[in-house]
């Protein structure tokens, strides 16, 4: 008899530690943990929060359709007008306080980004050579910004 | 009843060891029930992206955007997505580059007489069907939801970075402000309210293109069946959902 109260205590000691395990479990891993698989559901919820800086195509052509109109009939008509002119998401829930990049003040660097000559460009897209053409005139002296084709 | 001291010990261990083998095999039981179910019920959407090397300029919007939209830290090595620029010379060498991820866009190549050919390569998290950043995740932190997106919890990061170093295509990195690592979400934010990602939004040339692998009539379907389509590393078996069209071998 005298043997077996070691052992009874070296197992209500192993049972504290064990149900110690199972709070300390139980507080630690979130409820949701499991839910979908190994992670925690509500992770999904968190990343999905954050209001997004783009407002996308649609938005813009709802109060702006004539300059939606000048693009849908030029070389730039697939292009997503924050493309140019910046995240527009703030903007298009308050229009007059939070104002659009307007690329018709930037130089021909803007245009550049894009158009410049460079030979790992795609042969067929449209490009100038800065020196050769026009040489320090601005872009849209000429070039219309929504339908640049001349 | 007289119990022998061994006898006890071997009834204890047996008893024991039963119950933790029992309650481990159920557990896993219902786990793997829990992830199946979890994946027949939701999976509405595969969602994945096509990018078309043939047409992309190297103006370095998608990659300025994607700073705007997730707030990226502005400093160098800190890309959720970059351009690269290759340029295969004559002479049998090839060169890469990807100066400040490209968002500065790229100036012309030097020798341009010795250049057999150069492009630009978007890159971006493939969002793999097996994930090596998911597996080697030890707390949950990492993982794939049922629509198909690779995802980080921040909350549940730990910040080992053990998944930096086992994405073999260079996809994450260490947010140390915060403390965790952090990726491509594919705008998450933006899929959830029915929009495109913020890179494929601003893309000027169409060279990216975001749709549903398992929508037969999305765009991106309609890309991948009209073009020759590769994926990076293919050799690896992670089964990425990021398309290319025009991939050269020099590519990885």
């Amino acid at each position: 008899m005298k043997d077996i109260r070691h052992l009874v205590r070296a197992g209500l000691l192993f049972l504290l530690v064990f149900i110690g395990f199972l709070i300390a479990r139980q507080i630690m891993i979130p409820a949701d943990f499991g839910k979908l698989g190994h992670f925690r559901a509500g992770a999904i919820d968190d990343i999905a929060a954050p209001t997004p800086q783009y407002a996308g195509q649609q938005a813009c052509g709802e109060c702006h359709a004539e300059a939606a109109k000048s693009k849908a009939g030029g070389r730039h008509r697939s292009i997503s007008c924050e493309s140019c002119h910046g995240p527009l998401y703030a903007h298009s829930q308050k229009p007059r306080a939070v104002k659009a990049f307007k690329p018709s003040k930037e130089g021909r660097d803007f245009c550049g980004r894009c158009h410049f000559k460079n030979a790992s460009r795609p042969a067929a897209f449209p490009q100038v050579d800065p020196e050769g053409h026009n040489t320090g005139a601005p872009c849209m002296g000429c070039h219309d910004r929504h339908s640049p084709k001349l | 009843m007289k119990i022998s001291r061994l006898n006890f010990i071997r009834t204890l261990a047996g008893t024991v060891a039963a119950a933790a083998v029992s309650s481990f095999t159920s557990s896993a039981a219902f786990a793997n029930k829990v992830v199946e179910a979890g994946k027949k019920a939701v999976r509405k959407n595969w969602w994945g992206m096509g990018i078309d090397i043939d047409k992309c300029i190297g103006c370095g919007r998608c990659a300025d955007a994607c700073k705007n939209e997730n707030s990226v830290s502005r400093e160098p090595f800190y890309f959720r997505t970059w351009i690269e620029r290759y340029i295969l010379r004559k002479n049998g060498k090839a060169e890469v580059e990807s100066p400040n991820g490209g968002i500065d866009g790229f100036t012309p190549p030097s020798s341009p007489k010795t250049i057999r050919k150069s492009f630009f390569v978007p890159k971006i998290c493939n969002h793999c069907e097996e994930s090596p950043c998911v597996q080697v995740c030890p707390v949950g932190a990492s993982f794939i939801t049922a629509d198909g997106v690779v995802l980080v919890d921040q909350k549940y990061c730990i910040g080992c970075r053990y998944c930096i170093q086992a994405c073999p295509y260079g996809c994450r990195y260490f947010n140390t402000k915060l403390g965790v690592a952090e990726k491509c979400t594919l705008c998450y934010h933006r899929l959830k309210r029915g929009k495109r990602p913020a890179c494929v939004e601003v893309c000027p040339t169409g060279a990216r293109i975001f749709g549903d692998l398992d929508d037969a009539a999305s765009p991106l379907n309609k890309f991948i069946d009209t073009h020759h389509i590769g994926v990076l590393k293919p050799y690896l078996g992670t089964r990425p959902k990021v398309r290319y069209s025009g991939l050269e071998e020099e590519v990885r």
